[in-house]
């Protein structure tokens, strides 16, 4: 029997005034999945993530998880934007008990819970520190953390690293893809760069201009931990490139 | 020099300034007392304290006056601007009427609130220095609110806060510093509306003694008695304040230092 999938998107349709920006849009996700968005600047990315999350609501089609319609207060997801969304009035480790404390997470695993994702994030002697003391790379560390700290059945992650710089961004995406197999959610991660796309996914989700479509969704085979300067890896990274030029 | 040691230094210069210009305006004008004469009127008044009500008492009712109608003002405050803020309904119906009442001054409503509960006692009292201090906390409750972060609700939402977890856990932590902030500038207005009280309808209280002093023109020296006691009280105060601010807000870049 073929595996049920953790996200099915079925013709899925946004029209903003006169303006399409998702046109019939259909795909299909496993649980457990690491699936990076890739396609040109202003195509209607977020715009997806965001009726994912039912914070706009679709013109027409539908988005179900584990077959029935998403919904954040039904569905265990966590979503990770673009600029750190910390909550400043908290510590480091209060930010990652909030999820948890939301859920209504019994005291024992919140705190054990809270211990490992601390440690894997490598902010343990920051656990008491506020969000104004953190830099903005630590700050999304903490907010990555507490995404994972509940263990989501779906992460959508929103071009996490986009204010990072080459260094950091390395260090994050290692971070990123630890904390993802040890806790076995499924992940959708928007980006414009598309060598981020190839050393993180499984999968790479190719998306068209506007009116959005999907171009194509391919298979990362590379096996972890990947290698920017592999060939195999430059070979991917150049098709991609190949499949969302529009110029 | 240090930084800290320089700017108490400046401190201390700027009141002996103050006290320099007081002295020199005293002796311009022989009806205003100087330093020296309210230094000797303050001891007369210790000595033959007024309508025999001693002058810790005078203070006293002063600061209890205050401290009742700031508690009150806090709770009603900060609940209907919590109401205002989360509630659009109720804000449509009841902003119109709350702009309308809240320009008017607090000595305004002296003689309504004398005729509905009489002249005597503290009643009268609190209420005036309470409508002036609830105004600016409803509306900086509501702000506060108002200006919670996007991003910050945003992820509430996600994470599948509800309502209630959106109010206590986001919106009403994001709010406090704007809260006391509205706390701040409540209280001075409430010291503001406290004299004005006090020298229309009491007898007792700081307002009290400086009505008291112009009941008498000639007895400068006890208006600044009163003026400096206004200025001390209402230092301590804010300095308890800032003190709970800085403990309560310890996360926040805006805290009081």
């Amino acid at each position: 029997m073929a595996e049920q999938p953790k996200i099915a998107v079925k013709d899925l349709t946004k029209v903003f005034d006169d303006l399409t920006v998702l046109d019939h849009v259909s795909f299909e996700i496993n649980k457990g999945d690491f699936v990076c968005i890739v396609g040109p600047t202003g195509c209607g990315k977020t715009t997806f993530l965001n009726l994912l999350v039912k914070l706009i609501e679709p013109t027409s089609g539908e988005i179900l998880i584990d077959n029935v319609p998403a919904d954040p207060k039904k569905h265990n997801i966590s979503f990770v934007f673009q600029e750190p969304s910390t909550f400043p009035w908290l510590t480091v480790e209060d930010n990652i008990k909030f999820n948890m404390k939301l859920k209504k997470m019994d005291k024992r695993t919140m705190n054990e819970r809270t211990d490992e994702i601390l440690r894997m994030i490598g902010l343990e002697e920051q656990r008491h520190l506020y969000p104004r003391d953190l830099s903005v790379s630590a700050e999304q560390r903490v907010v990555i953390g507490r995404s994972f700290a509940v263990y989501p059945d779906l992460l959508l992650m929103d071009e996490p690293y986009a204010q990072m710089d080459i260094k950091v961004r390395y260090y994050l995406e290692d971070e990123v893809l630890k904390l993802w197999k040890k806790t076995g959610s499924t992940v959708l991660f928007i980006t414009h760069n598309i060598e981020e796309a190839v050393y993180l996914s499984q999968k790479c989700m190719i998306m068209s201009q506007k009116p959005t479509t999907v171009k194509e969704i391919i298979e990362n085979p590379l096996p972890y931990p990947r290698n920017v300067s592999d060939p195999e890896f430059i070979q991917l990274r150049k098709s991609i490139t190949k499949m969302i030029k529009w110029w | 020099m240090n930084k800290t040691y320089r700017y108490s230094l400046l401190s201390v210069l700027s009141v002996i300034c103050v006290l320099g210009l007081w002295w020199a305006a005293s002796i311009w004008n022989a009806s205003l007392a100087g330093p020296v004469d309210t230094i000797e009127r303050f001891g007369r008044l210790i000595g033959h304290p007024i309508m025999g009500v001693p002058l810790w008492m005078h203070v006293w009712a002063s600061v209890r006056r205050i401290f009742v109608s700031f508690v009150a003002a806090c709770v009603v405050g900060v609940s209907l601007g919590i109401a205002f803020g989360i509630f659009p309904t109720f804000k449509r119906i009841m902003w119109p009427v709350f702009s309308v009442i809240r320009p008017i001054p607090p000595l305004a409503w002296i003689p309504i609130v004398v005729l509905w509960v009489g002249i005597m006692g503290d009643t009268s009292k609190d209420i005036i220095i309470f409508i002036g201090i609830v105004m600016a906390i409803v509306i900086n409750t509501q702000e506060g609110i108002r200006q919670t972060d996007d991003l910050l609700l945003k992820a509430g939402k996600l994470l599948g806060a509800n309502k209630w977890q959106m109010l206590t856990e986001i919106t009403l932590p994001s709010s406090i510093p704007a809260i006391f902030a509205g706390m701040k500038t409540g209280l001075s207005t409430g010291w503001m509306s406290l004299v004005a009280a006090e020298m229309i309808a009491a007898k007792e209280g700081i307002g009290f003694l400086i009505n008291q002093s112009m009941k008498n023109s000639s007895d400068t020296a006890l208006d600044f008695i009163g003026i400096i006691l206004v200025a001390l009280c209402s230092a301590v105060f804010t300095l308890l304040l800032n003190a709970i601010e800085r403990k309560v807000c310890l996360w926040s870049k805006m805290r009081a230092k």
